[in-house]
């Protein structure tokens, strides 16, 4: 296997496949740049055009993009406070906070580095678990696929807010937006109000803008300062990467738990940098400055949104199951050129498969070089006067929105989720487990479904199923524990009788 | 308003909005039913929970904390969003977007003439870049 990986490397670097890696990281970094549109998006654009193509070409320029979407999403997620991708929404608790502070290039750095990171240990852990993953993912059933998106939602639902009433309600309230259209079991379309519009659900891109970019427009304009408070950017990109070095076992860790989390299919993308931050926010020490613009807070999920590629491709080429929709069109690029994904990749296709593995890696590294020389002028956003920024804004967003299905109900639902949006911010609620839970619902009762008609509730007594439970309950108690003991910390510090 | 009174309405908001989801479910095919009815059931109980938590630390604690204290700002400053959206369903995407970005730029922002017709230009000529390059579609208005 190490020889025919040596032999590809010569394949991905002949001159044409390199300069289609190279337009792919182009795009790639554009989309992750653009909030709105997901590297799904950038897939759909690109798939028209890999019809007959090489398949060493084709996959440079899918990879390619693939690979740095949540590098250059990274920008708006830490200048605007955006969600560049649905994979960079974590990235804002701290990296927003940061820009705030006037250390946007600290923060950009440290994401960049950490991004790289993550992405080749992706890559290398796709590479070493080729031989073993086959039967781990065969003995994965719907019961702990379902138990699988409920530890998801417990983790981030607890974790994002401050009360964890409110964290689950949010939650609960992004499953109830993610249950509008069809029913996974039967033909049925459910609170569609026969507006054919909701017959496909809301499109989850959708739900981040209006969530996350609305309210950041309408609260620029009021309150009439640039997004960095402070007259300068003191933060330097190079300060940032000291940073990614000396938090890197977190590096190391978020890396391989984005591609475990990754290779699970169905968990998708937009989870795995919320489960790294609450991992991160758990499992370090001093962590009460999480979310007020802590780097490791950066740190943590720019490594596991990278590295998730690199685990989601598992599945994909393994097994042909798609764990998101941007593997999911892949696979269609795939059968576009004429490559059938399954146990043939480890086999007839290998060279084929170390080609993405080689364009995984290279285009991390060529994507965050790129990005980094970039920062210090794309910092310069930040200190922009509000009024000259939010029009052009404004125009990209709506051009955004309207991208994901385009119908006009995608201006009318961005509106609208933005005003909740706004409405949360005023009053201290956390946005992000919606997300986490409308992107979970879909999953959550497909599996739970499957695991009912199969097993009825024997399915509750499986091991794998205990374990996960065990595991949801040791977050939920732990994140009790701690809410608990900040709340005595918070009342000793004001001096308050506790 | 003060804020307190805000998250009691919204928690309230979501609650009665809970409670009409458990009804609507009730029109599904059993199957279907299951999980919206589970996830609004646990969703109105738990809007209550906060509703109290709400409501018994302001009768601990008295906030009197604004909601917001430039209400007035952002319902002008929301009104130009909206405003756009409605001009883009009535004149169409590209005239629509010359006529806010005019307006906002000259008004809002107090560009001179000149600026405002050189970042117009700028606009333009990106959404035609994206056009020509990325294929994307724009909204269509009622008559463009």
């Amino acid at each position: 296997m190490l020889e025919t990986l040596v032999e590809t490397l010569a394949i991905v670097l002949d001159g044409s496949r390199l300069l289609y890696m190279l337009l792919g990281i182009s795009i790639g970094l554009t989309i992750g740049l653009l909030p709105g549109l997901s590297g799904t998006v950038g897939m759909s654009i690109l798939l028209p055009f890999v019809y007959g193509m090489d398949p060493y070409a084709g996959m440079a320029l899918l990879i390619g993009m693939v690979a740095v979407v949540h590098t250059g999403d990274t920008f708006p997620s830490v200048l605007l406070g955006i969600p560049g991708s649905s994979g960079s929404q974590a990235t804002i608790m701290d990296g927003y906070p940061l820009a705030k502070k006037g250390q946007a290039a600290r923060a950009l750095g440290a994401a960049f580095f950490s991004s790289m990171i993550g992405g080749v240990i992706g890559g290398v852990i796709l590479f070493s678990i080729i031989p073993i993953v086959r039967p781990v993912i065969l003995s994965l059933g719907s019961p702990e696929l379902f138990m699988l998106a409920l530890l998801g939602l417990s983790m981030v639902g607890i974790l994002a807010g401050k009360s964890p009433f409110i964290g689950i309600l949010a939650g609960l309230f992004g499953m109830m937006l993610g249950v509008i259209g069809s029913a996974p079991s039967v033909p049925e379309y459910r609170y569609t109000f026969d507006w054919l519009y909701l017959y496909d659900g809301i499109p989850l891109p959708l739900v981040a803008l209006g969530l996350f970019a609305f309210p950041v427009l309408i609260d620029l304009l009021v309150g009439k300062k640039s997004i960095s408070e402070s007259s300068a950017l003191s933060g330097k990109w190079f300060e940032g990467v000291k940073d990614t070095v000396k938090h890197r076992w977190l590096v190391l860790r978020s890396s391989i738990l984005g591609a475990v989390a990754g290779f699970i299919p169905g968990l998708g993308g937009s989870v795995v940098d919320w489960l790294s931050y609450g991992t991160a926010k758990q499992t370090s020490k001093n962590n009460e400055t999480f979310g007020e613009g802590d780097i490791r807070g950066v740190i943590a999920p720019e490594s596991s949104n990278n590295a998730k590629e690199g685990g989601s491709l598992i599945p994909t080429l393994m097994f042909g199951i798609p764990g998101s929709g941007t593997t999911a069109i892949l696979l269609g690029g795939l059968l576009l050129m004429g490559v059938e994904a399954g146990p043939r990749m480890v086999t007839e296709e290998l060279s084929l498969t170390m080609s993405i593995i080689w364009t995984l890696v290279i285009a991390n590294i060529i994507g965050a070089a790129a990005c980094l020389i970039l920062t210090r002028p794309i910092s310069r956003f930040s200190l922009i006067s509000p009024s000259k920024l939010v029009p052009f804004l404004t125009i990209i967003l709506i051009v955004g929105a309207y991208q994901t299905s385009q119908h006009w109900g995608d201006l009318l639902l961005f509106v609208l989720l933005g005003i909740i949006g706004w409405i949360m911010v005023q009053l201290d609620w956390p946005r992000a487990p919606i997300l986490i839970g409308f992107v979970l619902a879909l999953a959550a009762e497909r599996y739970l479904w499957i695991s009912v008609s199969r097993f009825d509730w024997e399915w509750v007594y499986r091991p794998g199923v205990l374990i996960i439970a065990g595991i949801i309950i040791l977050i939920f108690g732990s994140s009790y524990w701690i809410s608990k003991i900040g709340a005595l910390k918070g009342a000793k510090a004001k001096g308050g009788n506790v | 308003m003060r804020r307190t009174t805000a998250s009691l309405l919204f928690a309230f908001f979501i609650f009665i909005g809970c409670l009409w989801l458990i009804i609507e479910s009730f029109s599904f095919q059993a199957t279907a039913r299951y999980f919206p009815l589970t996830v609004a059931t646990l969703g109105a109980a738990f809007s209550f929970l906060v509703f109290v938590q709400t409501f018994m630390k302001d009768r601990k604690e008295r906030q009197e904390t604004l909601f917001h204290e430039q209400f007035g700002e952002v319902i002008k400053y929301a009104g130009w969003l909206i405003g756009y959206i409605v001009l883009i369903n009535i004149a169409g995407f590209i005239p629509s977007t010359i006529i806010y970005m005019i307006t906002f730029l000259y008004f809002v922002t107090q560009m001179k003439i000149h600026q405002v017709a050189v970042s117009l230009g700028g606009t333009l000529v990106f959404l035609f870049v994206l056009q020509e390059f990325v294929d994307i579609e724009w909204p269509a208005g009622m008559f463009f």
